[in-house]
């Protein structure tokens, strides 16, 4: 368990699909309800954001080497505090967020693709799924997330291609309308999607035990990649969807693949399309149910996390059916609850983790002199 | 419902079934106890959630912790 390894390149695809996540189904409607014809602006501000926000992530974790984030709150803030927040931080993982996503793919799957199955069927065939790979290891998810890259970026590059035809430049004049309270606003939703959730990595870093320069640079372009595939949707649903439809649908990435037609031959492909949300959804849940166990048996002092994943997985399977009552709360949820949130959990903790440990720092080296 | 709940402590008992014997013989006891406990929870959990008994979703009390939070982000971001 303590050996696992993985390479500082698959680091950068599973960041990459991490990054990509839900935010390729969830993000483009969000923005294009904010900030119009504008949706692209807080995406290139929420790339920049990211990327800073992993650089922090990245040096906090080279502060202490070879400690996961569990590690790091209980060594810097004590057996007691350090561990009542991170078992915050677990419960968060295993009762928020893995529920969330879990339950976008099954709404994904009862609205849009097969309408008369019931949502628990997806649940349950996808947990399934995911605790068996968990249950393999972060070395097979990490070796398959490998597999998929190359694929996943297949059918974007296709998918772009095929709905570029339909594009129309006008759908994004006039430029530069939005205020900036909106952009602001609209950038934090991106961000609390992208961004602040990669705080998980801290748990999957030290099992990359490559040199520290080049894990840093491929852990910064797997963010970035994932920030350049999300603007590229979000430009083309503005483009080929108009503002309108993009911020009505629930899934404007969905009707955006139906939209795609050539030669009128190649039509009604958008269930190939979804195979990309399909994975990059995998491995966003995987990570935080991964990171999650992961912790929750670090925090008990089991040496095998593998014991816990059954019953954590019946117990998101319940939340997953029970986390939003209806649609509307959950965009409610998503708009007003979420971003604070999880910037308590990947902003206010790193920062204040930080502050302790430069003091602690300071104060041990005053003592020695 | 009857056959929901049945079909979910048929599941637990599946998983039990599955997981201690191997745990028992390595005598990983803690692991074990552990094992049976969130087990437990969570096919209790699952049974009472089919038996249509409405449980209330964590994220409402979180909505209500969050409240002056995300109420004052609101204010400075609209």
């Amino acid at each position: 368990m303590k050996n696992e390894q993985i390479g500082s390149y698959q680091l950068m695809v599973l960041v990459f699909l991490f990054t990509v996540g839900s935010s390729i189904l969830v993000v483009p409607g969000g923005l294009a309800s904010n900030v119009q014809q504008d949706a692209w602006l807080p995406v290139v501000l929420g790339i920049g954001l990211t990327l800073s926000l992993s650089w922090f992530y990245l040096w906090l974790s080279s502060l202490f080497p070879d400690q996961n984030l569990i590690d790091i709150t209980r060594s810097v803030l004590g057996k007691w505090v350090g561990g009542l927040i991170s078992l915050l931080f677990l419960l968060f993982l295993l009762l928020v967020c893995a529920p969330t996503v879990l339950y976008y793919l099954g709404d994904f799957m009862t609205t849009q693709i097969m309408p008369e199955t019931p949502i628990q069927v997806f649940h349950i065939m996808y947990l399934a799924l995911l605790v068996f790979g968990v249950r393999l290891g972060l070395e097979t998810l990490a070796r398959s997330a490998e597999l998929l890259f190359p694929l996943y970026c297949l059918l974007f590059i296709a998918f772009v291609l095929f709905v570029a035809p339909q594009a129309e430049g006008e759908r994004l004049q006039p430029m530069f309308e939005a205020g900036v309270r909106p952009i602001l606003s609209s950038t934090l939703h991106y961000i609390s999607f992208s961004g602040l959730p990669l705080i998980l990595f801290l748990m999957v870093i030290p099992a990359c035990k490559e040199q520290k320069k080049r894990l840093r640079t491929r852990f910064l372009l797997g963010n970035l990649i994932g920030g350049l595939f999300l603007l590229t949707t979000v430009v083309l649903c503005l483009l080929v969807l108009g503002v309108d439809a993009t911020s009505r649908s629930m899934y404007p990435n969905y009707a955006l693949a139906r939209k795609i037609n050539i030669f009128n031959f190649i039509n009604r492909i958008e269930v190939i399309m979804a195979l990309m949300w399909f994975v990059s959804l995998f491995y966003k849940l995987t990570f935080y149910f991964y990171a999650g166990v992961r912790g929750l048996a670090q925090m008990l002092g089991i040496e095998d996390y593998r014991v816990l994943t059954v019953p954590v997985g019946m117990i998101v399977y319940l939340l997953s059916l029970l986390v939003y009552p209806n649609p509307i709360f959950a965009l409610r949820w998503d708009a007003t609850t979420w971003p604070p949130l999880v910037l308590t959990f990947g902003l206010a903790i790193p920062l204040l983790l930080t502050c302790v440990a430069l003091l602690k720092r300071k104060v041990g080296n005053r003592q020695r002199v | 419902m009857g056959l929901a709940v049945f079909s979910v402590v048929v599941v637990g008992l599946l998983f039990a079934w599955m997981e201690i014997p191997a745990l028992r013989r390595q005598k990983r006891n803690k692991e074990l106890v552990l094992y049976l406990v969130l087990l437990s929870v969570a096919t209790a959990l699952n049974a009472i959630k089919a038996f249509d008994i409405e449980l209330p979703s964590p994220l409402l009390w979180i909505t209500a912790l969050y409240k002056p939070v995300s109420d004052l982000l609101k204010g400075w971001l609209t």
